[in-house]
């Protein structure tokens, strides 16, 4: 049974088909990546699966749970990850707090009253946040106020937060844009070292085409709202549909 | 709008070792309460008569007392404000509301001042309950605008509709009996410690006052303290790592509404009288100002925009010529502020002694 | 009273209730609307209105800092009607000024630094006011034009200046709509309103046409000022007395929607006379409730637009 499914998936915004039937599903332990021109609905996708949009019609299961209708903290709380195209973070908080957010949202569900004990006596919470400072490589700006941090690491922190709630699915919305290369290469072996050590899944969206086909497993297509291909990194370099609508039209 | 700076923030200053102790220190929840407890021993003493200071410029005892009390209030409001990012235009709710549960249980069931205070406590925590369902789905300038109209609501029933029991916009004088049968609290205090503090209700209120400057505390150090500024900083964000925003906004709300009950529930103890106007729109802007003026988001930044205020509001007023214009200038000082100084007279002081540490670090 | 002439005579007073909160509000929702900019100082120009119509057309025994200096009585004493038309020229002009030095520095900020940054610019206004003026209240004397009861065959008398103060909302309203359907500056005020990023990107929003509604906004305000210091009365605390309705108005009705305003100023004013007759101190408390309601059911007004707040 794959972890993540979605089926015959449709999101109109007024007359407007964002989302047009969409069947994708992920295995477990998989890499696959979304590509998509511009506007072809990719975060639209995302937004859906992970509760920000209602779809118009379709379904989505996660490890045999019906995702529709839940809230984004429901389904964060059932093991979804995800990190955000811009960089969206807590930026009046520091890099150690921004990150402790995430931790306490993991190992205590989404409301607990404990509003009269001290955070420093979880320990639990402060081992997750020192090995996400490390696995993140912040630990030596843990203590800088988030705002701060040039924007690559600010970045990779918003990374490090989708990682702090311990997703065994993680939505990853173009992690390097916007990144130096040499950045980007430590994003990419990040990436191989979360599906090697952290066997997590992830669902990710790029831009970068090497990327792309350097990391990924399997390939889904977007266009105008619609998949039209899937196939392994193979299948989708010599698919004519893919790319006439893509990577023909314009050289990324 | 400001966090507060963290605790773990790393100075480089290895030449000044006490300053190192000091910053360790002075975000200790120990600390704080030796603060607290310091400020209100010498605080009435300061502000009624200080040497050298011509009498016109010193308040008057009763003066001190109701610092205590709005800090009290302005605590609550900055734990929405300034913690959680939500504004409410409509404090005067829990205000009044407490103020008038308080007088009426004193009235006609029992004048003790502690039990009346509990009851107006009570019914404040009632309204912080009851009001998110409606509150809570709004944002910014709806939520602001929504608290108004429901403590503008509650503000035109007591006028009228419930005069009976209100009385309406001629208030109503409140019973006061002494502290469970015994202690009377109007009493001079004996010795030296009269002439410090006054009355035993300085020292009633200021027991409540300490109580909530360390419950204000213990709250910004759990865990909700970190997330009521996650929730302020990226809702978003906070919802998409799994957090249930809208009950750790509830939460905030009730703590906010409980804590501004206690100050309701004080005041028509300590004034003998609760009226209307403790649940007009203008009482939830005073608060407003008091806050921001001060310096939102911290412990001190508050309490000193309360003593600012009072202090302009009933001394300040008093003088000739200058006196006229205490609200004027106290709009202005606000008007700057938000516009340009966001971390208020409170951060004022902190950056210029902040600089004056990094000059002693230069030489 | 039959029970015609009663209904008319209600339906006046709903009216021109609704006529004064419009007139204040529509400025308020455009500018809210389209900049993103929610101004408590609005209710200022409110306030400038109703004494600058009293300058210009009477001459009034002023107190506060005017008395203290024997510059009292002061004013042009040029009539009621010149004061019409003058004020909201004056208060246009008013507008423009804040314009340049309040809101266009704070268009960027957020919401609610913008909220208590124009809280505390009322406030300012409302204490200057009464230093400069004094703390009593002032009256407008209408001349005959303007007052007293219009006799309408077969219904009954209604209040001539009443009918007055809705046919310039309506005409003010009519003209706005126009202004705002069918000319260039009106189009570019409506793609703010839809979608502020796009226009900010044309680098329309700190253009004339913003300047222009806004001022518009403004003498519509000072013109509203007039008007309802003229039914109310005048004194300093009208600014708060007015803006704050107008702001429940805007929301209510959905920000940056002419219609929706409109509609939320009829509610309000309806429901204003309604309560009037049967329970008179619960009439403004009513505007609240009905915001509240309104509000519970449709978190984002009557008529929704852009993600004002999301």
């Amino acid at each position: 049974m794959p972890l993540l499914e979605t089926r015959n998936l449709t999101k109109t915004f007024g007359g407007l088909k964002a989302l047009d039937d969409v069947t994708v599903s992920v295995d477990q332990g998989e890499l696959v990546s979304l590509i998509g021109p511009n506007g072809a609905g990719k975060s639209t996708l995302i937004n859906t699966i992970t509760g920000m949009l209602e779809p118009t019609s379709g379904e989505i299961t996660y490890a045999g749970t019906d995702l529709i209708g839940l809230d984004p903290f429901e389904i964060a709380q059932l093991g979804v990850g995800r990190s955000f195209q811009t960089a969206s973070i807590f930026p009046e908080l520091t890099v150690r707090e921004n990150i402790q957010v995430a931790a306490f949202a993991t190992e205590h569900g989404s409301f607990t009253v404990n509003f009269l004990s001290r955070r420093d006596s979880y320990d639990a919470v402060r081992d997750r946040t020192d090995h996400i400072l490390e696995t993140i490589e912040l630990e030596d700006n843990a203590g800088a106020v988030a705002e701060s941090l040039p924007y690559g690491d600010k970045r990779r922190l918003e990374v490090a937060i989708g990682l702090a709630t311990d997703p065994d699915l993680m939505f990853m919305d173009e992690p390097t844009a916007g990144m130096s290369p040499g950045e980007t290469e430590m994003t990419v072996s990040l990436i191989r070292e979360l599906l090697a050590d952290w066997n997590m899944t992830i669902f990710l969206v790029e831009h970068d085409m090497d990327v792309i086909f350097d990391v990924s497993d399997r390939i889904f297509t977007l266009n105008d709202g619609a998949i039209i291909a899937k196939g392994t990194p193979d299948e989708i370099k010599s698919d004519p549909a893919v790319r006439e609508a893509y990577l023909g039209g314009e050289a990324e | 709008m400001s966090a507060e700076p963290s605790a773990e923030g790393d100075d480089d200053e290895p030449a000044s070792g006490a300053l190192e102790t000091w910053d360790r220190i002075k975000h200790t929840e120990r600390f704080v309460l030796v603060s607290a407890l310091v400020f209100v021993a010498v605080f009435p003493w300061a502000f009624t008569s200080l040497p050298l200071v011509p009498n016109n410029l010193l308040a008057y005892d009763q003066l001190a007392r109701l610092v205590l009390i709005w800090g009290i209030f302005a605590l609550g409001f900055n734990h929405l404000l300034g913690q959680t990012g939500l504004l409410s235009f409509g404090h005067a709710m829990f205000f009044g509301g407490s103020a008038y549960a308080t007088a009426l249980f004193a009235n006609h069931v029992v004048a003790d001042p502690l039990l009346s205070v509990v009851v107006g406590v009570c019914f404040a925590l009632l309204l912080a309950v009851v009001t998110p369902f409606v509150l809570l789905r709004l944002h910014t300038v709806y939520f602001a605008i929504v608290t108004l109209a429901i403590a503008q609501m509650l503000y035109y029933m007591a006028r009228e509709p419930f005069e009976g029991i209100t009385g309406g916009i001629n208030g109503l004088g409140v019973d006061r009996s002494p502290l469970f049968g015994l202690l009377e609290l109007g009493a001079d205090i004996p010795g030296i410690f009269g002439a410090l503090w006054g009355t035993y209700m300085y020292l009633f209120i200021a027991a409540f006052f300490v109580g909530v400057v360390v419950f204000i505390t213990r709250v910004r150090k759990s865990p909700y303290g970190l997330i009521f500024k996650a929730v302020r900083e990226n809702e978003t964000r906070a919802s998409f790592v799994g957090l249930d925003v809208w009950r750790y906004k509830f939460a905030a709300f009730v703590i906010s509404g409980f804590v501004a009950g206690i100050a309701g529930g004080l005041l028509p103890m300590e004034t003998y009288f609760t009226g209307v106007e403790r649940l007009h729109w203008t009482l939830s802007g005073d608060v407003v100002m008091m806050t921001v003026l001060g310096g939102l988001g911290t412990v001190a930044g508050p309490i000193l925009g309360v003593i600012v205020f009072l202090y302009f509001e009933g001394v300040v007023n008093g003088l000739d010529v200058i006196g006229g214009y205490w609200l004027l200038s106290l709009a202005l000082a606000f008007t700057a502020v938000v516009w340009k100084y966001p971390d208020g007279l409170w951060g004022m002081i902190t950056s210029v002694s902040s600089r004056l540490r990094s000059r002693r670090g230069d030489q | 009273m039959s029970l015609v002439e009663s209904s008319v005579q209600f339906l006046f007073v709903a009216l021109s209730v609704a006529s004064v909160y419009l007139l204040v509000a529509l400025g308020l929702s455009i500018v809210f609307g389209s900049l993103q900019f929610v101004n408590m100082a609005h209710g200022a120009l409110y306030l400038i209105g109703a004494y600058v119509g009293l300058i210009v057309g009477f001459d009034v025994g002023f107190g506060g800092l005017i008395d203290r200096y024997g510059l009292a009585p002061l004013g042009l004493d040029l009539g009621f009607l010149a004061a019409l038309v003058v004020t909201p020229i004056v208060v246009f002009v008013a507008g423009i000024a804040m314009e340049r030095l309040l809101a266009n520095p704070l268009y960027d900020r957020p919401l609610l630094d913008q909220l208590l940054v124009t809280f505390g610019v009322l406030l300012i206004f409302q204490e200057g006011f009464n230093l400069v003026f004094g703390r009593t209240g002032f009256n407008y004397a209408r001349p005959g034009w303007a007052s007293g009861p219009v006799l309408i065959p077969g219904i009954g008398s209604v209040s001539r200046w009443r009918i007055y103060v809705v046919l310039l909302a309506l005409v003010f309203l009519g003209v706005l709509f126009a202004f705002y359907k069918y000319t260039d500056y009106g189009l570019a005020v409506r793609a703010g309103t839809e979608d502020t990023e796009m226009t900010e990107l044309l680098g329309i929003r700190i253009g004339r046409p913003f300047l222009l509604i806004f001022a518009i906004g403004a003498a519509y305000a000072g013109l509203a000022g007039m008007l309802g210091g003229s039914l109310f009365g005048v004194n300093a605390g009208m600014g708060f007395g007015n803006i704050i309705p107008a702001l429940v108005i805007v929301i209510m009705g959905g920000v940056g929607s002419i219609k929706g305003t409109t509609i939320g100023a009829l509610l309000a004013g309806f429901v204003f006379a309604a309560v009037t007759q049967v329970w008179p101190s619960m009439a403004t408390a009513s505007i609240y409730a009905l915001a509240i309601v309104v509000l519970t059911i449709r978190p984002s007004g009557i008529y929704p637009t852009g993600e004002i707040g999301q």
